[in-house]
């Protein structure tokens, strides 16, 4: 799966493969289906 | 002449210029599709407190937007209480000792932080008051970054999916 971007002023890159662990114990969750008022 | 009224031509002097309440310190558009978001050199010691406003964004999921101040991402304590919009029943929650403090929100219509941050540039713990608006309902609460530490940045954290666009603003409080 393709990791997040993380942005650092104005640096935007992929994240690492480490960042992408610690966010993942964070409790962060991908993606799910887009939320609107529609 | 009678401030905040100003009129053409008035010579702006140092005394009334220092009183003008608050003070743009930075500007940090968002990048496209990011999880995160880091804003260095923003608690400048000019100020002692700060206001961060987040608009014109959107996120991929109707979820929090949170901070962490500097690379600490231990000690955060929080409460919030607010209202879902279809039915009047409470939205309430907190974040105790977690690695992040929810300061706002949004969906894909639209992203928001309206945040005042109480001291981060000192070392005593970090005071924080705060909105947030989604899809689905509305809350406001206050936190804390329970470590006697001194930050001039921070990083918003989506608490799922990613958030595009916008621009995040950081203000001084004139002291």
């Amino acid at each position: 799966m393709t990791r997040p971007n993380i942005q650092i002023d104005d640096e935007v890159r992929e994240m690492t493969e480490e960042e992408y662990a610690d966010l993942l114990a964070s409790g962060w969750t991908p993606d799910e289906a887009p939320a609107t008022d529609a | 002449m009678t401030f905040p009224s100003f009129s053409v031509g008035e010579v702006l002097r140092a005394q009334d210029m220092n009183a003008v309440g608050l003070w743009l310190i930075k500007s940090q558009v968002v990048g496209s599709g990011v999880s995160s978001v880091t804003v260095n050199d923003a608690f400048t010691n000019d100020f002692d407190n700060f206001r961060i406003i987040y608009s014109d964004g959107t996120q991929s999921a109707n979820n929090s937007l949170n901070i962490r101040l500097g690379a600490s991402s231990a000690s955060y304590f929080g409460g919030w209480n607010g209202a879902f919009y279809a039915t009047g029943s409470a939205n309430v929650g907190s974040n105790n000792n977690t690695s992040q403090l929810l300061i706002g929100g949004g969906d894909s219509n639209g992203s928001s932080i309206c945040c005042d941050v109480m001291i981060p540039n000192r070392t005593k713990y970090t005071n924080f008051t705060f909105n947030g608006v989604f899809v689905d309902s509305a809350i406001v609460g206050a936190g804390r970054h329970a470590v006697a530490a001194a930050y001039t940045g921070f990083t918003i954290l989506t608490g799922a999916g990613t958030m595009s666009g916008g621009t995040i603003r950081v203000y001084g409080y004139q002291k």
